[in-house]
């Protein structure tokens, strides 16, 4: 009975694994083929395979791009670990009772993938997704064979596989094929082989491990000298700060390998051994299978930020509200941007941009990573704020250091578009069409290019054009996105409503008197004095000599709450029931501008 | 089960590996189509690209392989006196390098003939024919240059690479990957060689670990040409053709980003001035460090007995606000004109500047002057403003008779995007540039030829193997530099060379230091003393 069931834990495991991903982690298994590309085509291969173990990464952006349904890439994810799984047993020969421990590797790769976060916008390993899995992949294969041809007599064809195996893991796979050389002499080890090839074996081994790296080095020019031996291992490093709780899953996977090619389990237990074990395995299996849900990056702020990323590229700007809306802690300023956005578009900025909240937070911090707008939403911002040069660089940066991506090459299209520039929108969809999910958004975006009455009637321009400021002046935004925006808007001499609307509330946000006033006489001389939304007329009733009721008990009880000599935050705190939806809420009590 | 593998097995997968090796050669074999029977002629030339219609070309240049765009099958007809091939490959005419050499040797100091027959819908077209004049005069075997993204913040994907012209083969030079870390990135420009050997060339490296990598007879060092005296360590090299010195210029530069126009990035000088480093003593001196004036672009002439060079005019007339504020404020006001001061062999000193060409009383400003080996052009690129034109869509080049002081724009040579980053072959009658003129936004590398009488002709896109290879890559070239042989040093050995720390190098002071008393009077105050002004109208 207890054999009939000893796959019982895959199938547990690939519950686990499909719940995880496909349901708990839907939207950011989108974001991820969104930030990565497979392009089919010679140049792209060429730009990822010039390195070691690049092929799998070429691979792995292959396989990446299903994510474009979620399902489906989970679907292939959960195959490539089944496989694995097998081999796994196979390889070492587990017996019923040792077979949970197969899940250790696959469940490492699993969490290896959903602990990500926010690492998403500044990792450039293309095709991580699943070059991990292939690498892991090539190494059971390699064992697998390995094990096979161990068991012939002929020390020259084993040797001749370690070398093979080795030099070709190395090439395709980068550090796998390192792995897979010292695995191979566990194997032999492990095998009880004769002494004498044990030491050839070694000796191959030792050779191999010293000299590959150094002549892949010598033969290629894109990696440091200092990189050869760890190649494609995944470290997530942003300047002198790295989070090895992200590369865990690698050490694990390696140690596991290690352990297993090394140690040779008894094959004669008693009944009651063998249940022991079998015990102690599901139970070492149970708690790698709890893991996943741990190591999952579940923040729901980051969530929404990657559901309203979507939703701002659709236009859908009711369903962006909505998305802010359902969050229920403390918006972070790239959900504030978006929604203010879809407030402008909608035409209730102005009625309800300050009472929906106007002060954002930092992103949850994860480690020590610091995150800025200027990767994970700087491009889709500027270009929907008509600042399509800015969208621009900063989608061309983004590619330059993090690798290319969908996301960024469709930002690239749009401000080609947007700047009347058809044989760059040409360049650019001929890359899209390359890949599989999205030649025909490629030409769309292509057709609106060369054709301007279609281009008139897509939604998405007709949004941005009018916030496109025709002037020209020369600025750096040093990164800071979010600042930059609302001072070059609370600054511009505005020539449309979108502008001027942005314009005064983009001023009031920054809380400069003189901005104010000036974007106030803009506003009345463009709109004239009626229907004036909520937000600008209490802008108005601040810098007026004509107070309104409202206002001049909102003074009253200010100035109350400041005799009691209490601090201004807590007064902040206790006058947000009442007047926490106005504008002088804001004005009186947001003191701290962060930005990030 | 017996599970040892059988020798017979092995000589299964022999065989099959070589039944597949046999079936890639008989693929890699060059197949030459018929020229369809039937077809309509059309009055007009074929799209192709890249755009290789009436142009000339050197006789030891790669194959031309180009695209028909909006085509599905495409069959080129190349002809010359006897000789006729045909190629196509889908809607791409890809040529046989061998079959390719010896027609363009064939054809030498003549044109060859080129028919395009294309296919649409069943239905074949052939275009007007046009013509590909084959140049008496070689081209240099080797051009490097810079591969970078258009958006010059990113720094990991840097490399310096070098192309064969006669072929396909392109390497890195160096490459910035191999010396990189997720804290410490740096940037890799301003590679330049003496006479256009390998065995003395220079680049730098910026930021961290930064230094210029100098050449010299072989030998790689690592130098700071960094001084309390200098603005800032040597920027635009010019490598003297003789002497073992390089003229620099040491900029303060910083780079911001248009809203709007379509050159979409603006790199502006806010100092500048020039030096000249002596590599034996290791040692520099200011060429040139006028206060109120910007210097940049050093060029020697070939005889190296002058030194042109660019220099803008340009006063802070307010205290109050700091001269990087101001030149930002004001950097449409910011013209180059081309100078040059006589050099002293023996002695290593320059003379009183001339001015060759006062781009500003034209209301532009000349950039990146070039002295063609026979002494007799000056090349430079020239628009309304600034230093870095390869941003500026209106930059063009224009050329000078050194004798006649005639300055004329290449028509045929320019586009309405930004040229620039000109260099001129060892024999002078080649010069390559760099062009936005595919898309406006990646700068691609052209060849013109120049004539004996001066007279440029039609430029043609540096070939690729795969004609659609510009589509698809991301990234621009920048500086291309023609060399006659190759670089020897590998770049792994650049690598090593990099980590170094770099030598410190001398600042000796000169008549025209930046001292303790400040800059001295602006050359315009000189040249208007002299009042030895030369103006020239441009054609």
């Amino acid at each position: 009975m207890i054999k009939k069931i000893h796959h019982l834990p895959l199938i547990i495991f690939i519950i686990i694994a499909a719940i995880i991903l496909a349901v708990m982690n839907n939207d950011f298994l989108y974001t991820i083929q969104d930030c990565s590309i497979f392009c089919n085509g010679h140049t792209f291969m060429k730009s990822l395979t010039n390195a070691p173990g690049g092929t799998i990464n070429w691979i792995g952006c292959y396989l990446t791009q299903f994510f474009y349904y979620p399902w489906l890439g989970t679907s292939f994810l959960i195959l490539l670990w089944i496989f694995i799984y097998i081999l796994c047993i196979k390889t070492y020969k587990l017996k019923y009772h040792d077979c949970p421990y197969a899940l250790i590797p696959i469940t490492a790769l699993m969490c290896s993938i959903i602990g990500v976060g926010y690492w998403i916008y500044y990792m450039n390993m293309p095709g991580y997704w699943f070059a991990c899995t292939l690498g892991c992949l090539y190494l059971s294969l390699s064992l697998y064979g390995y094990s096979k041809i161990n068991e012939s007599r002929l020390n020259i064809l084993t040797i001749l596989y370690l070398i093979t195996t080795t030099i070709i893991g190395y090439y395709l796979c980068g550090w796998w094929g390192l792995l897979n050389a010292i695995c191979c002499i566990l194997l032999d080890i492990r095998a009880k082989s004769r002494i004498k090839r044990i030491i050839l074996s070694c000796t191959t081994c030792i050779v191999l491990l010293i000299s590959v790296p150094i002549i892949a080095y010598h033969l290629s020019t894109h990696m440091p000298i200092e990189k050869a031996w760890t190649i494609g291992f995944p470290l997530f490093q942003q300047n002198d700060y790295t989070n090895w709780k992200l590369s865990t899953p690698f050490f694990i996977i390696m140690v596991w390998f290690i352990i297993v090619s090394f140690y040779k389990t008894n094959t004669t237990l008693s009944s009651n051994e063998k249940n022991t074990r079998l015990f102690l395995s599901c139970f070492v299996a149970t708690l790698f299978l709890i893991t996943p849900f741990r190591f999952n990056y579940n923040d729901s702020r980051f969530k929404s930020e990657i559901r309203m990323y979507r939703l701002l590229e659709e236009c859908k700007w009711e369903e962006i509200i909505s998305e802010y809306q359902a969050n229920s802690k403390s918006p972070t300023n790239q959900m504030i941007m978006c929604k203010n956005l879809a407030l402008l578009h909608l035409n209730r900025l102005g009625e309800e941009g300050f009472n929906t909240g106007m002060v954002g937070d930092s992103p949850t911090k994860q480690g020590d990573l610091k995150v800025g707008m200027a990767q994970t939403i700087a491009p889709l911002l500027y270009y929907h704020h008509g600042c399509i040069n800015y969208a621009n660089n900063w989608a061309l940066n983004n590619i330059a250091k993090y690798g290319l991506s969908v996301r960024n090459l469709k930002i690239l299209i749009r401000c080609a578009v947007m700047n009347n520039e058809p044989e760059l929108a040409l360049k650019y969809t001929a890359i899209l069409r390359t890949t599989t999910f999205h030649k025909q958004w490629a030409s769309q975006w292509l057709e609106y290019s060369f054709n301007a009455h279609s281009a008139k009637e897509c939604q998405e321009i007709n949004t941005i054009t009018p916030l496109i400021v025709l002037d020209d002046m020369i600025d750096d935004d040093q990164g800071m996105c979010e600042a930059f925006l609302l001072e070059y808007f609370a600054t511009l001499i505005a020539s449309t409503r979108e502008q001027q609307e942005m314009a005064l509330i983009y001023a009031m946000t920054l809380k400069d008197d003189e901005l104010i006033k000036f974007q106030i006489e803009n506003y009345y001389a463009m709109f004239g004095d009626t229907n004036i939304p909520k937000h600008v007329l209490e802008a108005v009733d601040i810098y007026n000599t004509n107070h309104s009721t409202d206002y001049l008990k909102f003074v009253q009880d200010y100035q109350k709450a400041i005799g009691t000599g209490n601090k201004i935050v807590e007064i902040g705190k206790q006058l947000k029931p009442i007047y926490g939806e106005t504008y002088w809420w804001y004005y009186y009590f947001v003191n701290k501008f962060n930005t990030y | 089960m017996n599970n040892k593998i059988k020798p017979t097995n092995i000589f299964i997968v022999l065989k099959t590996a070589c039944v597949i090796l046999a079936s890639a050669f008989m693929f890699s074999c060059v197949s030459h189509p018929d020229v369809p029977e039937n077809y309509t002629q059309e009055d007009k030339l074929p799209e192709i690209f890249p755009d290789y219609t009436d142009v000339v070309v050197p006789p030891n240049i790669a194959p031309l392989n180009f695209l028909v765009k909006n085509t599905e099958e495409v069959v080129a007809r190349f002809t010359y006196g006897n000789t006729s091939l045909t190629y196509g490959e889908k809607n791409k005419v890809m040529i046989d390098e061998k079959e390719w050499k010896e027609l363009l040797s064939e054809a030498k100091g003549n044109s060859i003939k080129v028919e395009v027959f294309a296919r649409n819908n069943n239905e074949w077209k052939a275009y007007k024919s046009f013509n590909i004049s084959i140049a008496e005069e070689n081209i240099d075997q080797y051009i490097s240059y810079r591969l970078i993204y258009p958006s010059y913040v990113a720094y990991e994907m840097l490399s310096i690479n070098q192309r064969d012209l006669t072929s396909f083969e392109e390497k890195d030079i160096y490459n910035n990957e191999m010396v990189q870390s997720p804290k410490d990135n740096q940037c890799i420009n301003c590679h330049s060689y003496q006479n256009y050997k390998t065995d003395n060339m220079q680049f730098h490296i910026r930021q961290n670990l930064g230094g210029t990598m100098i050449v010299h007879n072989g030998k790689i060092q690592k130098v700071d040409l960094a001084s309390d005296s200098t603005i800032s360590a040597g920027v635009y090299p010019s490598w003297h053709p003789t002497l073992p010195l390089i003229a620099y210029s040491t900029n303060f530069t910083r780079q911001a980003f248009h809203t709007r126009n379509k050159g979409k990035i603006e790199v502006i000088d806010t100092k500048s001035d020039l030096i000249l480093y002596d590599i034996e003593k290791q040692q520099t001196t200011t060429i040139s460090g006028y206060s109120d004036e910007m210097e940049s672009f050093p060029c020697w002439s070939p005889k190296g007995d002058m030194l042109y060079y660019c220099s803008a005019h340009f006063e802070n007339n307010n205290d109050s606000v700091p001269i990087e504020a101001a030149v930002f404020t004001r950097y449409k006001e910011i013209q180059y004109d081309i100078y040059r001061k006589p050099f002293n062999q023996k002695n290593h000193s320059f003379g009183d500047a001339e001015l060759v060409y006062e781009a500003s009383a034209d209301n532009l400003s000349a950039t990146f002057p070039r002295i063609s080996p026979d002494g007799k052009y000056l090349l430079f690129a020239m628009a309304h403003d600034g230093c870095f034109h390869v941003w500026h869509p209106d930059a063009d080049l224009y050329m000078m008779d050194i004798n006649t002081k005639n300055v004329r724009k290449l028509e045929n040579v320019n586009s309405d995007k930004a040229e620039s980053f000109h260099a001129w072959s060892s024999n002078g009658r080649w010069i390559i540039f760099v062009s936005r003129r595919d898309d406006g936004n990646y700068s691609r590398l052209y060849i013109a030829y120049i004539d004996k009488q001066g007279k440029a002709h039609k430029a043609f896109e540096l070939p690729q193997r795969d004609p659609n290879f510009y589509t698809y890559f991301m990234r621009s070239y920048n500086v291309p530099e023609f060399m006659t042989e190759p670089v020897k040093i590998t770049p792994h050995e650049f690598a090593a060379a990099i980590k170094n720390e770099a030598i410190k190098t001398t600042y000796q002071t000169s008549g025209r230091s930046r001292g303790a008393q400040g800059r001295v009077k602006s050359v315009k105050q000189e040249l208007q003393a002299d009042s030895q002004k030369v103006t020239t109208p441009i054609q």
